[in-house]
């Protein structure tokens, strides 16, 4: 009996040593909301594409100036047949990149710290604390790219943290096509 | 000899009246058919009078006395020409001129004779001044700068013999010519290629992401490399390469699509999402390929378009419309584009197969390969 616990007790051990060792094994896949402020950004999971977003609907997301707007048919670079828009809202607090290409889901780079990224029940903020950060990517695994790069992976895309002076620098999302 | 004509002959109607008149069959040359006849020239010939005129009896015999590698004659007098005919041309050489057969004479019994020999044309060159061949100078270079073993671009480079040279090397420690393994460093081996050569591998060695290290990841969804991956976003397959990794083309076709060049393989020290941000200011490409180009074959009949993405900086080495073999160079792999950003496995060769040249049409590029592989992403069937 004692063998047996003995293996069991081993057998656990391991199994949590294996974990420790890739910290994107806890990843939960095809489970997390992604809010923008208030514009749902659609993960792969869902099988949504940008199309079900209207170019008024994402104007009236965020409450800054737009700063620039491209709306157009894509070219060659997609092969045609696609819409391309990306758009820019800029102010004194930071700004927002997004971008919509070839059908795919939409990437952004955010440095506004008044525009808060949702990770299901997680708000996070451009400027937060990396405490914060700490606690939240602690639960969910993550990824370290140098000293100053962070990533998690939601329903096959990317959210990438960006720290400096131990608070976030910037927040981008970037899907995980090629 | 004797000219047979006075000075106030020495006009062009009155030589020709001169000798057609004796019963001579009259030929005229310029001034350097003359003198290489073996006459004195002294004036220019046409309609101008002639003088001293006449045939040169020290030219009766050549002066050569030997001929160098690149056909010339060795002579007292450099000024001089040989009677005739070069007696060191067609890789003649000897030193009787007044035969008349040593122009085409392969004897080597000539005093001063230098015999070009015969060299090897892609491995020598023949030396002129030794009249020998001297080995080319190799051009499996081994990155010596920083000792990764794989290529970026380097500005100094180091030979086998270990001679240093100033120069480029986009990617390979081989010679472009020589089809490169740059992960072995073994310079002789190729992609694989059909029995009837007109199908190849796109790198030597063939290994779907995730790398070895990563074999038990590598049904994780975030980094499987496969056609359909990530929730069935990936449409292509990842192939794992070191930056500056050859690429060959699979099939006979031609450059096209849209050639993105522009991505450098230094970020400056910001990340990917950084730097991208930067460049969509100044209008440049911001798609997470990177630099890419594509390939359009015909495969039963079939038209493709195959895409390359995440090509190194300077990887892109073949301009749009440029006709490639199976097999040929056309690339080297790189990290550009978000290779470093979403966790993709590394870095890697992202190829697809669009069917008619359509965007969102894709193929399965496992279809096209020469290898086949097994489930965690490794090929089962040996390179012949």
């Amino acid at each position: 009996m004692k063998t047996y616990i003995k293996i069991l007790i081993l057998s656990f051990t391991i199994s949590c040593q294996a974990q420790d060792k890739d910290q994107t094994d806890n990843l939960a896949y095809c489970n997390y909301d992604l809010y923008l402020g208030d514009l749902q950004i659609n993960t792969s999971c869902n099988k949504k594409t940008p199309t079900d977003y209207s170019i008024s609907e994402i104007k009236q997301s965020f409450n800054v100036p737009i700063t620039k707007e491209i709306s157009k048919v894509a070219d060659e670079n997609t092969g045609g047949n696609s819409t391309y828009w990306d758009f820019v809202f800029k102010d004194s607090s930071g700004k927002l990149s997004l971008e919509i290409y070839d059908s795919k889901l939409p990437e952004f780079y955010l440095t506004h710290s008044n525009i808060p990224v949702t990770i299901g029940s997680e708000v996070i903020k451009v400027g937060d604390s990396i405490s914060k950060l700490k606690s939240f990517l602690n639960t969910r695994g993550f990824k370290k790219q140098g000293n100053n790069t962070l990533f998690i992976f939601i329903d096959y895309n990317v959210v990438t943290f960006g720290i400096e002076n131990n608070s976030i620098k910037y927040i981008a999302f970037n899907g995980n096509y090629f | 000899m004797n000219n047979g004509y006075s000075q106030a002959d020495e006009t062009l109607d009155g030589i020709i009246d001169y000798y057609e008149g004796q019963g001579f069959d009259v030929t005229f040359y310029n001034a350097d058919q003359w003198e290489e006849q073996g006459f004195y020239y002294g004036g220019t010939l046409d309609g101008v009078t002639l003088t001293n005129g006449g045939y040169n009896p020290d030219k009766e015999k050549s002066t050569c006395t030997g001929c160098e590698c690149d056909g010339t004659c060795n002579k007292p007098n450099p000024n001089e020409k040989p009677q005739g005919h070069n007696p060191c041309e067609n890789g003649g050489c000897g030193t009787n001129v007044n035969d008349a057969d040593t122009s085409t004479s392969n004897t080597t019994d000539g005093a001063g004779c230098k015999k070009p020999p015969t060299c090897d044309s892609d491995t020598q060159t023949l030396n002129l001044s030794t009249c020998s061949c001297d080995d080319k100078p190799k051009k499996n270079w081994k990155l010596d700068k920083d000792n990764d073993g794989f290529g970026q671009q380097k500005s100094a480079i180091k030979s086998p013999g270990g001679d240093w040279v100033v120069g480029t090397v986009k990617g390979s420690d081989c010679d472009d010519t020589v089809h490169a393994d740059i992960n072995n460093n073994d310079c002789s081996k190729k992609p694989c290629k059909s029995a009837d050569g007109k199908k190849a591998n796109p790198l030597i060695n063939m290994k779907i992401l995730p790398t070895p290290g990563d074999i038990s990841a590598r049904n994780s969804k975030p980094v499987n490399g496969d056609f359909g991956g990530r929730g069935g976003n990936h449409n292509g397959v990842d192939l794992a390469a070191k930056p500056g990794t050859p690429i060959y083309a699979q099939y006979d076709g031609k450059i096209t699509g849209n050639i993105v060049t522009s991505w450098p393989d230094n970020m400056g020290g910001l990340s990917w999402n950084e730097f991208r941000d930067n460049r969509k200011d100044s209008s440049l490409d911001s798609n997470s390929g990177g630099n890419r180009f594509r390939l359009e074959v015909e495969v039963d009949g079939q038209m493709y378009h195959i895409q390359y993405m995440h090509i190194q900086e300077g990887g892109v080495i073949h301009s749009r419309n440029t006709e490639v073999k199976a097999g040929d160079l056309i690339g080297y792999t790189g990290a550009t584009g978000s290779v470093q950003a979403t966790g993709s496995g590394g870095p890697h060769l992202h190829i697809e197969y669009w069917i008619n040249g359509q965007y969102k049409n894709y193929a399965d590029p496992k279809n096209f390969f020469q290898s086949n592989f097994d489930e965690f992403g490794n090929t089962t069937n040996p390179c012949e």
